[in-house]
């Protein structure tokens, strides 16, 4: 293809990321529906305690959001797939090659990232508002989150966020390179820790993942490792991408 | 953990998939006007927005709320902290210090004249009673019985609700009224694991400490004249302890 117009790769990509975030505009839909299917299910409580005796009978219903986030990230997921899977049909409306394509994916995905771990950690504070005025006469505990800790979670849900749809799009991306990862990845994965499971009664190769994120309690190192992470795997992406043939 | 971990990444794995082919349907073949999208979003924004102004209000208003669970020390759970307070007070009624010890709340206080030389000490409608009732007999004959209501002080308020009994006498029998049973609900706000990762709060680390916990540590403490011979019924009978000071 020949153009008159000479543009740089930033350019482009900008112009790529202002229409996705126009197309893709029904995901802001799906990640509503999604939060307030999670404020639903949290409602009643993520979990009980109880006591009884011959004069009281005592109830303790813990609530929290995490039903909400995690329902968010899964979400987020779901549009890191979904964006490795079509959005290099949509790229083809511009003069653009597989970089910009894959730059506005990124800008795309962080600023998904950014709108769900905001709305993530605010739709946990709409929760607690809903149960106390709903149970307005109960007695509650641990109500108030400092404003810090707030932000806190805000950063947390984010970068969470940006790392699963980062996750989310290197599966896709992989899928795109061959139908077979589609069944691969999730079999081998889950195969390995069923196997781990059964044969040491704990699947340690998940935990120790998951435990390297969630177990950070410094703000800054969870945030090199998160962008470590998310660099290695848009990389990985980039570099699968080269090997993908031209789509007819 | 076993095989928990698999089988909840695979449902997992399960409502991505479903959410997936969800997004398709929706994006494919249904045309979503980009005005009227960010007109929900909006609205949804707003609410969340609003929500966080109500939040902070009420949060202000609301009684200050300190955590029941005590801060941990490095390597120990909050647990540890609870088994040091109950040892105390236990500790303080087996020696028949309860009355001065700071860490037991009076729930309930009744003293009758009872100048007679036996006392029978039952329930009302002889219901089982399976709390403590310590006997303490006083250093002199003063023709006084004295009851008080104990209840251990956890620091937590209302997660600890008491309902105490009435204690009457009725000629030669001292009775205890067992209250109808109470129902209490509480709730407990745990941050998010997001907000909790850097601050500890989340329900993994509250939770632990409370069940346990939120038991029966009620006394009914007896300090009754010297040399008055006290009898119980079935009602009670394992629950009486005789303090020696």
């Amino acid at each position: 293809m020949m153009s008159l117009t000479e543009t740089s790769v930033p350019a482009v990509a900008w112009k790529q990321y202002r229409f996705k975030t126009k197309i893709y505009a029904g995901n802001l839909i799906t990640l509503l529906a999604a939060q307030l299917l999670g404020l639903l299910l949290s409602f009643r409580g993520v979990g009980f305690s109880g006591f009884s005796s011959e004069t009281v009978t005592h109830k303790i219903m813990y609530i929290s959001g995490d039903i909400i986030v995690v329902i968010t990230l899964i979400w987020a997921f779901v549009v890191g797939y979904n964006l490795a899977g079509s959005s290099f049909k949509q790229d083809f409306v511009f003069v653009s090659n597989r970089l910009s394509s894959h730059l506005s994916n990124i800008a795309y995905l962080l600023t998904s990232a950014v709108i769900a771990g905001v709305t993530a950690s605010l739709g946990g504070i709409l929760l607690r508002v809903l149960v106390v005025l709903a149970y307005g006469g109960q007695s509650h505990f641990g109500l108030f989150i400092p404003p810090l800790d707030l932000a806190g979670g805000i950063f947390a849900a984010i970068l969470y966020a940006l790392l699963v749809s980062a996750g989310g799009y290197l599966f896709g991306m992989l899928v795109q390179l061959s139908r077979a990862f589609i069944v691969l990845v999730p079999g081998l994965l889950i195969g390995a820790l069923y196997m781990e499971a059964k044969t040491t009664g704990q699947a340690r190769l998940l935990l120790d993942a998951v435990n390297f994120f969630v177990q950070e309690s410094s703000y800054f190192l969870f945030f090199v490792k998160v962008f470590l992470a998310v660099v290695l795997g848009f990389a990985l992406v980039i570099f699968f991408s080269q090997r993908m043939e031209v789509r007819k | 953990m076993g095989l928990y971990l698999p089988v909840g990444l695979f449902i997992l794995l399960l409502i991505a998939l479903l959410m997936a082919a969800g997004f398709k349907t929706w994006t494919g073949r249904v045309r979503l006007s980009f005005r009227r999208v960010w007109q929900v979003t909006g609205v949804y924004l707003a609410l969340l927005l609003a929500s966080l102004a109500v939040f902070y209000a009420l949060a202000a208003s609301g009684k200050a709320e300190t955590l029941p669970v005590p801060e941990k020390g490095p390597g120990e759970g909050g647990e540890n902290e609870y088994d040091r307070i109950l040892s105390a007070y236990y500790d303080a009624l087996f020696k028949g210090r309860l009355e001065e010890y700071q860490g037991a709340e009076l729930q309930g206080k009744w003293d009758f004249n009872y100048p007679e030389r036996r006392l029978l000490v039952r329930t009302a409608e002889k219901r089982p009673y399976y709390g403590i009732i310590a006997v303490e007999e006083k250093a002199a004959d003063d023709g006084r019985v004295e009851a008080r209501y104990y209840n251990v002080s956890l620091g937590g308020g209302d997660l600890f609700p008491v309902n105490p009994p009435e204690v009457k006498l009725a000629g030669e029998v001292l009775e205890i009224a067992l209250p109808r049973r109470k129902e209490f609900m509480t709730f407990f706000f745990c941050q998010d694991f997001t907000s909790a990762q850097f601050t500890g709060k989340g329900v993994a680390d509250i939770s632990s400490g409370l069940y346990i916990y939120h038991g029966d540590h009620q006394v009914l403490y007896l300090k009754v004249p010297r040399g008055l011979e006290i009898d119980t019924d079935a009602s009670i009978e394992h629950s009486v302890t005789f303090i020696e000071r």
